[in-house]
């Protein structure tokens, strides 16, 4: 972990308590250097995406999406998101309970970065843990 | 029986012949009509044939008479010419003809004619026997007065004429007067006169001659009275007396013919007249008959053809009227109930002979068709029901699916939440908590594993049979051997497969799945540690193979045989981790393969599972 990283933000959307909490505790666990923030469904995230980020700081975003969620869904959220000028190329990383065909091609139509099951959150977060250190991130646009 | 019905008349009786019986009494009637005319027909012929015989039979005699008849004037002929002439050879012929005679009508009576023919024949017979007779006298005397004219006479002529030679002679010596010399000359030619009288007379036999002879020779011996003529006188007797003689033999055979024979040729001709007659009679008699029996015969035989003719077009008229148009009628009832139609109305149910009975019978066809129908529909619906009933269950069992897959789902996701936050209380607090509160802690960790993995063997249980994965090759050896390898076995139990393990074509999945547990199961609850055996056997016999697992473990009651094969059933060991689905997958997978498992297990004996695999498996996987 170099100190010249900034924090990285990893947004995490999901409703889901437990799972919440996995991912922190595996950031925590790795002594990993990000700014974990949660929003609990779609609307939100992109309300945060939009409104609260910095722009400096969506250059080093990572987003952990969940699909089944209350009100806006994963697959509507990413719908938005690559609807969106500014946001289109953020990195999704997918963590959900399903491992349906249907979502993976629905999320992968969608460029995620990569589409991860909620019980393989270490896989995740150990991949995420290398790839943000060594990731070049998409430019950003004002 | 109903009583209230009236007797049946002899028409209706009749009528209600079966058809066969019909036939075959019409068939007969037939038959005897056909002997009859053939009867008739000969026997006319017969008495035709009768009447033809009787007619050539009186022919017969009839030319026989005619033939008679000639033979008789031919006799008669050779008779008269005999009497004249004396030829020996008319004579001949005169008695063979009246041999002949006598032998026709001996061979006619022969024949057996009737009385009256033959009594007239007998008498023909007769009256020629007897003409024969007299001709045989007849034959006599012509010899005797042939004898005298011929022989005697001219003898005694000779004499008398020496007699009187010498006489003129005496006379001229005596020189007598002329008177006495004109006396024998007179004499001489009196004679002489006498002489060709008698020879008239037997040339001509007629009593003139006779007297004109006698008188002459009266005359010559009146004119020599007044000589010496003794001698002459004498011989010219003696001459006389010869010619009487002859002459009378003369006058008999004559009489013999001209009277007796001539009577008995008249007999002979009368009768053989009536036998003509008769004959005659007869055959005309005959020839009436004939032409009467001819007529007769011919109008018999014809009526007889006429009548059986008639007769037998009525029969056949009816018969056909009987049997063509209910046959026709019934079979195109059956053609139509072939077709799979039914009838309102068959015609000829009420009918008691064959026809009737087909009747009946096309009207039970027509029940079947009817039925069959109803049937067919009846299936149809049944189809469609059935079809909706199946596309229902597709539905709930789908339903059960998703119920059982989300459930088992959902439920795996609160419980994991649970392990995972209890973990991080162990984490985050365990140097801050009660011993008891740790404890607890953990116990409620074992739970949620407990149920964590319940719920799998749920989620697992819920998708046999519902996949439906492909058919593969599968090499039983090497998933044998892998099971082998994974298994857990911290006891170190032995575990014996054959070398021969065959390559199938099968489902990897199910199969991998049984054997696994069944194998795991030995392996897991065997107590004996390395003393422990477990053993695999497999058999192909039939269209299955027999596959067995043994082992020394503790065995299970007989008491439990049935319950362990049920979900969530566990015995034995229960510090042994198991979920209780095991065997109930088990079960399920081999049952729905179409095989069979069971135990056979005592405790303390080991347990033997025995199930078995189908070798062909269908692949239904494109069906799905």
């Amino acid at each position: 972990m170099t100190e010249a990283t900034k924090n990285a933000i990893v947004l995490v959307v999901e409703d889901d308590f437990v799972d919440i909490e996995s991912v922190r505790r595996g950031v925590a666990s790795r002594g990993l250097n990000f700014d974990v923030q949660v929003r609990e469904d779609g609307q939100k995230a992109l309300d945060f995406l939009r409104d609260e980020l910095a722009p400096e700081q969506r250059e080093q975003l990572l987003v952990f999406l969940d699909i089944n969620m209350p009100g806006m869904n994963g697959h509507q959220f990413l719908d938005e998101l690559r609807a969106d000028e500014k946001l289109r190329r953020t990195i999704v990383f997918v963590l959900t309970t399903s491992d349906h065909e249907l979502d993976k091609s629905k999320a992968y139509d969608r460029n995620v970065a990569g589409y991860f099951v909620k019980s393989n959150v270490d896989g995740l977060l150990d991949t995420v843990a290398v790839y943000a250190d060594n990731v070049e991130f998409p430019p950003t646009t004002v | 029986m109903n009583f209230s019905q009236p007797p049946e008349t002899w028409e209706e009786r009749v009528g209600k012949l079966s058809l066969r019986n019909n036939i075959y009494v019409s068939f007969a009637v037939i038959v005897v009509l056909l002997i009859g005319n053939g009867l008739v027909s000969h026997l006319g012929l017969l008495s035709v044939r009768d009447a033809m015989a009787r007619k050539l039979e009186v022919s017969r005699i009839s030319r026989t008479v005619f033939r008679m008849d000639r033979d008789v004037q031919e006799l008669q002929l050779r008779v008269d010419r005999f009497v004249v002439s004396g030829h020996s050879s008319l004579r001949d012929e005169a008695g063979s003809i009246n041999r002949r005679l006598l032998d026709s009508i001996e061979a006619v009576n022969n024949d057996g004619l009737d009385e009256e023919l033959d009594e007239l024949f007998t008498l023909v017979g007769d009256h020629i026997r007897a003409y024969g007779k007299q001709f045989a006298a007849v034959v006599e005397e012509r010899r005797v007065r042939e004898d005298l004219v011929q022989v005697q006479m001219p003898d005694l002529s000779a004499t008398v004429q020496a007699a009187l030679g010498s006489l003129a002679a005496s006379v001229e010596a005596d020189m007598s007067s002329d008177q006495d010399r004109l006396a024998v000359t007179r004499c001489q030619s009196l004679f002489s006169q006498a002489e060709k009288s008698f020879l008239r007379y037997f040339a001509t036999p007629s009593t003139q001659h006779v007297n004109s002879a006698v008188e002459s020779l009266n005359e010559a011996r009146r004119s020599i009275a007044s000589l010496a003529g003794k001698k002459v006188v004498g011989a010219m007797r003696g001459y006389e007396t010869t010619g009487l003689r002859a002459v009378q033999a003369t006058r008999s055979y004559l009489f013999l013919r001209n009277v007796v024979m001539a009577a008995e040729a008249s007999e002979v001709g009368y009768y053989a007249e009536s036998l003509r007659l008769l004959a005659e009679e007869r055959r005309n008699a005959i020839r009436a008959e004939a032409l009467a029996t001819g007529r007769c015969v011919n109008q018999v035989t014809v009526a007889t053809i006429a009548i059986a003719t008639v007769l037998a077009t009525l029969i056949a008229a009816r018969l056909a009227y009987l049997t063509i148009p209910p046959l026709t009628a019934i079979t195109e009832a059956f053609t139509k109930l072939s077709g799979g139609k039914t009838l309102e109305d068959i015609p000829g149910t009420d009918r008691e002979d064959e026809i009737g009975a087909m009747a009946t019978a096309a009207r039970v066809f027509s029940d079947r068709n009817q039925q069959t129908r109803e049937l067919l529909s009846q299936s149809e619906s049944m189809r469609e029901e059935l079809q909706v009933q199946a596309v229902e269950l597709a539905a709930t069992n789908r339903e059960l699916d998703n119920f059982a897959y989300v459930a088992s789902h959902d439920l795996k996701s609160p419980l994991r939440g649970i392990r995972q936050l209890a973990s991080w209380i162990e984490e985050d607090a365990a140097d801050k908590l009660p011993p008891a509160s740790l404890e607890h802690l953990q116990h409620m960790q074992s739970r949620v594993a407990k149920m964590e993995a319940l719920l799998a063997g749920l989620l697992e249980y819920s998708r046999v049979g519902r996949l439906a994965p492909k058919v593969e090759q599968v090499d039983v050896k090497v998933m044998v051997a892998s099971i082998a390898e994974l298994t857990n076995n911290p006891g170190n139990v032995a575990f014996h497969y054959p070398d021969e393990l065959p390559r199938c074509s099968t489902l990897r999945a199910p199969l991998e799945q049984v054997l696994m547990n069944l194998i795991g199961n030995a392996i897991k609850y065997n107590h004996r540690g390395s003393e422990g055996i477990v053993e695999l056997d497999w058999q192909t016999r039939d269209d299955f193979y027999h596959v067995t697992v043994n082992d020394n473990g503790p065995g299970i009651h007989g008491k439990d045989h049935e319950r362990i094969f049920q979900m969530y059933q566990r015995v034995g060991d229960a510090d042994i981790e198991g979920s209780g689905m095991g065997l109930a997958l088990v079960k399920k997978q081999i049952e729905q393969m179409g095989g069979e498992v069971r135990i056979e297990s005592a405790i303390g004996e080991g347990a033997r599972f025995e199930f078995t695999w189908p070798v062909q498996v269908i692949d239904s996987s494109n069906a799905s």
